[in-house]
């Protein structure tokens, strides 16, 4: 009997939002490297009597973030206890929306292999994080651990929690969906969406369809850190599925968690009883009307998004699909080039320099794009000689390299290099085109006669060329000037 | 001078004028309540050596041409579910152990602010859920009119304190009657300001959408001496109404109820209010008639009906939520286990008292799975129904005139066992905290056994001022109420 | 609809409160009879009630996000029945609550 399947994921990711202060608490955000429990007060430790009072801030980063998803922002919204107990929770309850979240009904474009596909958002909410267990056994060791210790200084940082419909149908597209959501909150700098520190968390949901009509429960995965290990437990749990679909069993539905050391996820359902959490509107803080105001404003000041961008890169600029995810993945990037451009270069040598040296240069210095020594107005006169042609990109390549050495403009760097502006003459190259022509005769024979070899020792002559003018012209400016000259020998030899 | 029968505002003149010192006026308090205390254990935690500093200070402030606060002076009790920074605070139960909260509740710092002095953390009901002060940790608080009776609940420590002239005003929280009920109890004013008048900023929640700290006092214009101090925005509620508050001392210089239409309930009056209340509740009203005041007929069909098992299901409800907190880790008992879940099932089944357990539970069960919708939701639908239906009561009426409670107090141990008939002492107070309105007890003498009577107004939100106008014609009329020993001294 | 013991026990795990065995009888009749109360607001007419409709309420107030240190961290720390240093201190998790909520 042969089976097809599909596959069918849906993810929840929680993105830290990059406020100063805590949800609903006036507590400092940072916990990473911080000593336990210092960033903590009545509030986010849940002292008897302490109550929360909302951030600002981080409703608008929520709305910010749902409008770049392209959701309704509702009118009104509020917040829910979401009731359990855990040490890690200090009130047994997480405030978190429910029944009205903050924004709902989005999409996303995500490309992949060269096209698009727009994912639904279900919906975007808010809620606080909880603090921080770590586990230890007597002796220390963190495994078989017979008491945990608390730290809160975590509990109470805003999280905004993005749902998507169930419509990735592949690993890949998981991963390619959270690697764009990764970039669109750094890009509105939403949130630092680091991974591996757990800024940005990922829960995904994935079932199977089967050929035959049956659809296997869905099964929640847990515990991925990194987009790596969500990919190999997505890929894991599909073989899974498929092969108890394939025995005529049936899928649990259950919550598993991905061990990244054995490569399997395992399920964490031992309990007897299913989860309750009693859900009710948090009477402590009154619902929230949104002003449409703001939202229009929040709506108005969004810069233009990466897939907006990297679409015009691809359509009016005429730039590869690399070149246009990785100029417009960040905004700064994507200024610098806009500006460059503004200032006179070619779009696509702005691209291409921008995208080889001037990001290779803030990767290896760790400066800011923004406060390079080199900025758009340096970098466009340096492309306008080349475009020109006075200036080849080799010689252009080490020109930059002393602007940025030195902290100079184009003019001055060109004359520390020896290379003066305007290259060589004309006239100058055609003689020496013509010098390097006549010390090598057989080779320009060769070339002449149009033989097998003809291109090698054309390249090969173009190289003594170039190095006799230090790289002073461009390419096309000598190959133009081999042309005329070899013209000339060819009318003489008739 | 006999300060403890002094009111609130003439302490704090004479201490400010310099006519006797706060020492002195503290010194008689406490010696009043460590009088009284073996009998009516209307304290849980006295404050006496802190009281005492305070007062000094208070003075030094005086004699440096400082002014005092409009409160200088003037011993105040606070029920034991305000956080009081370094200071115990237990709300009545054995859960907290001997927590030392490291912050000051916003009404304790605008009290503190003032130049009150709290001699005392007073006596109630765990977490507030109860109407006789039977259920506390540190055992019953009696009733210093008839020591044999509660002081109802589940602020009667605070009630109890200020009837028996340990202090002239005391703070309480009202959740579904529990400053009323005891006020009149114990024969003194009681107000449950509106909903988001008054911070809850440090206030142990019992039930957060219903509770409402509010004063007790013996005289009116004292009510309105420290609503002018506690009624204040507090960003750190957030259900606390943003702008400002009216002066309500302004509010009562010329009290009149000429022209004001007294709506009268008749629904409450269904034969099981107590002959003496009934009679009270028409004496007012002919006073207040043949003050000016027209007397409408009103009906609260709905709030009569429903209001109690409606309160039962979202009280509960809310603190089932509040009091999950409570599991050793943070604060307050601890319970050895071995593991964590025997530790939160050790330490909350020792921790709680029977009557709390019972409400844990029955709130858990009105938001679980299944019954959210039977339970919580319909009761959050009738709640808005009972809203509506004031809202309209008060097209026709500036206040309502009804009973506080439909009985005097009853004797220690009556209910203890019946919990459910206990509740019922709550029937006509509770639905005005599901309306979130303003409601005051208004003491209004004794019967002819000794035993107080009282009446409830009840104003539309913010009016507050209002019911401290009536208020003032009632006292006037009625006389204000006396202290007490309870027959000890 | 009866409450039996069951359904109280299963209520109490979710509390988490133990019942002592001589209080289950108690409490599954107090149960009944309070059930029975609320049972009487069925009478009630709530056809087309918004429940969350709050023409009292204001919106939620919204804080600016600034940062403050508060200042007595130690003494709620000194609170703690359980501790090692600036940690608070619990027995090991048994499978208990939801680990796997945010983590």
């Amino acid at each position: 009997m042969d089976l097809s399947f599909e596959t069918v994921i849906g993810l929840e990711v929680h993105v830290q939002l990059a406020t100063e202060s805590k949800l609903f608490c006036s507590c400092p955000t940072a916990y990473i490297g911080t000593e336990p429990n210092t960033n903590v007060c009545p509030a986010c430790l849940g002292l008897p009597g302490s109550l929360p009072s909302l951030n600002r801030r981080a409703l608008e980063l929520g709305v910010k973030a749902a409008l770049a998803l392209d959701c309704s922002v509702n009118a009104m919204t509020r917040f829910h206890r979401k009731n359990y107990f855990y040490p890690d929770l200090p009130k047994a309850f997480q405030v978190s929306q429910y029944d009205i979240p903050l924004a709902v009904s989005g999409s996303m474009p995500i490309f992949l292999e060269g096209r698009v596909k727009n994912i639904n958002i279900t919906r975007l909410h808010l809620e606080e994080d909880a603090g921080k267990l770590v586990h230890k056994t007597a002796d220390g060791r963190l495994s078989g651990a017979s008491f945990s210790l608390v730290d809160y200084n975590r509990g109470g940082v805003p999280l905004a929690e993005i749902v998507s419909e169930p419509e990735l149908s592949s690993p890949e597209e998981a991963r390619e969906y959270v690697l764009t959501i990764r970039r669109l909150v750094r890009y509105l700098e939403v949130s630092d969406g680091d991974m591996e520190s757990g800024s940005l968390r990922v829960d995904a949901n994935i079932s199977q369809k089967c050929s035959d009509g049956r659809w296997g429960s869905r099964v929640e995965i847990k515990n991925v850190n990194s987009v790596r290990a969500m990919e190999r437990a997505l890929e894991y749990e599909i073989i899974r599925q498929r092969e108890i679909l394939l025995n005529g069993e049936e899928i649990v539905q259950e919550t598993r968690h991905w061990d990244d050391g054995a490569g399997v996820t395992r399920s964490s359902r031992s309990k007897e009883e299913a989860h309750d959490y009693r859900y009710f509107p948090e009477p402590d803080l009154p619902p929230i009307k949104i002003d449409e105001e703001l939202v229009k404003y929040i709506g108005c000041s969004l810069p233009e998004l990466p897939w907006d961008r990297r679409e015009r890169y691809i359509r009016e600029w005429g730039l590869s699909q690399a070149d246009s995810v990785s100029l417009s993945e960040n905004q700064d990037v994507a200024l610098y080039l806009e500006k460059t451009v503004a200032f006179g270069a070619d779009r696509q040598l702005a691209a291409n320099w921008v995208r080889t040296y001037i990001l290779r240069l803030q990767n290896e210095t760790g400066v800011a794009i923004n406060d390079l020594a080199v900025g758009p107005e340096d970098l466009a006169s340096l492309l306008v000689h080349v475009k020109q042609g006075s200036l080849s990109s080799t010689a252009a390549k080490d020109v930059l390299g002393i602007m940025f050495a030195l902290g100079v403009k184009v003019g001055a760097a060109m004359e520390k290099s020896g290379i003066s502006a305007g290259g060589v003459s004309r006239d100058a190259l055609f003689e020496t085109v013509a010098r390097i022509l006549e010390a090598n005769p057989a080779e320009t024979g060769v070339i002449i006669a149009g033989g097998d070899t003809a291109v090698r020792k054309r390249k090969y002559l173009m190289g003594l060329v170039m190095k006799e003018i230090r790289g002073q012209a461009a390419g096309e400016e000598v190959s133009a000037a081999f042309d005329a000259v070899l013209g000339s020998i060819r009318d003489r030899s008739l | 001078m006999i300060f403890h029968e002094m009111e609130a505002s003439r302490i704090a003149s004479g201490i400010r004028d310099g006519e006797f010192t706060a020492r002195d006026v503290v010194g008689d308090c406490l010696a009043r309540m460590q009088a009284l205390e073996p009998v009516l254990n209307a304290l849980i935690t006295p404050l006496s050596e802190k009281a005492i500093a305070k007062a000094e200070s208070i003075d030094k402030a005086v004699s440096s041409g400082k002014s005092p606060g409009p409160l200088g002076g003037v011993p105040v009790v606070v029920k034991d579910n305000m956080c009081t920074r370094g200071v115990r605070t237990t709300c009545g139960s054995r859960i907290l152990g001997d927590w030392k909260p490291p912050y000051d509740a916003t009404v304790i710092e605008l009290l503190e602010k003032a130049g009150a002095v709290v001699i005392g953390k007073s006596n109630m009901d765990e977490f507030a859920m109860g109407s006789s002060t039977e259920h506390s940790a540190f055992g019953p608080a009696s009733n210093p009119r008839d020591t044999d009776r509660v002081p109802g609940g589940s602020s009667g420590g605070s009630a109890a304190s200020v009837a028996a002239g340990y202090v002239p005003i005391a703070l309480g929280s009202d959740t579904g009657g529990s400053i009323r009920q005891p006020a009149a109890f114990c024969g003194v004013h009681g107000l449950k300001p509106t909903y988001g008048l008054v911070s809850r900023w440090g206030l142990v929640a019992f039930a957060s959408s219903l509770d409402q700290i509010g004063p007790f006092a013996r005289s009116v214009s004292d009510m309105a001496l420290v609503m002018d101090v506690i009624a204040s925005y507090d960003h750190k509620d957030s259900t606390c109404r943003p702008g400002g508050r009216p002066v309500f001392s302004e509010s009562i210089k010329e009290p009149s109820v000429k022209g004001k239409k007294v709506g009268i309930v008749r629904e409450f009056q269904n034969g099981t209010l107590d002959g003496d209340i009934e009679r009270s509740i028409e004496n007012t009203a002919s006073m207040l008639s043949s003050s000016g005041a027209e007397i409408v007929d009103i009906s609260l069909p709905e709030s009569a009906a429903y209001g109690l098992p409606c309160y039962y299901i979202i009280a509960p409800a809310e603190a089932s939520s509040n009091l999950a907190r409570f599991d050793g880790v943070r604060y307050g008992l601890r319970e050895e286990a071995p593991d964590l879940i025997s530790q939160f099932l050790r330490t909350r089944s020792a921790g709680f008292g029977e009557e709390v357990q019972r409400r844990i539970l029955t709130g858990t069960f009105a938001l679980s799975s299944g019954y959210y919708d039977a339970y919580y939701l319909l009761a959050l639908k009738v709640r808005r129904r009972i809203c509506v239906e004031f809202t309209q009561a008060f097209e026709a009426a500036d206040v309502i005139l009804m009973p506080a409670t439909p009985s005097l107090p009853f004797r220690k141990g009556e209910f203890i066992d019946d919990p459910i008939s206990m509740y019922m002492s709550d029937v006509f107070t509770l639905p005005v905290n599901l309306a979130g309105l303003p409601g005051m007890t208004v003491s209004t003498g004794m019967n002819a056994s000794g035993l107080p009577l009282s009446v409830q107004i009840v104003a539309p939100r913010w009016a507050d001022s209002r019911l401290l106008e009536f208020a003032a014609v009632i006292e006037a009329w009625a006389g204000r109420p006396g202290i007490s020993s309870g027959g000890v001294l | 609809m009866a409450i039996d013991e069951k359904d109280v026990l299963h209520v109490a795990r979710l509390a988490r409160l133990e019942i002592p065995p001589e209080r289950v009888d108690p409490m599954v009749r107090y149960f009944q009879d309070i059930i029975e109360h609320f049972r009487t607001l069925e009478k009630c007419d709530t056809e087309g009630i918004d429940p969350f409709e709050e023409s009292g309420s204001h919106s939620c107030p919204l804080r600016d996000d600034e940062p403050e240190i508060w200042s007595y961290v130690i003494d709620a720390l000194e609170e703690a029945p359980l501790r090692e240093g600036r940690f608070f201190k619990v027995p090991a998790i048994d499978g208990e609550g939801d680990p796997d909520d945010l983590s």
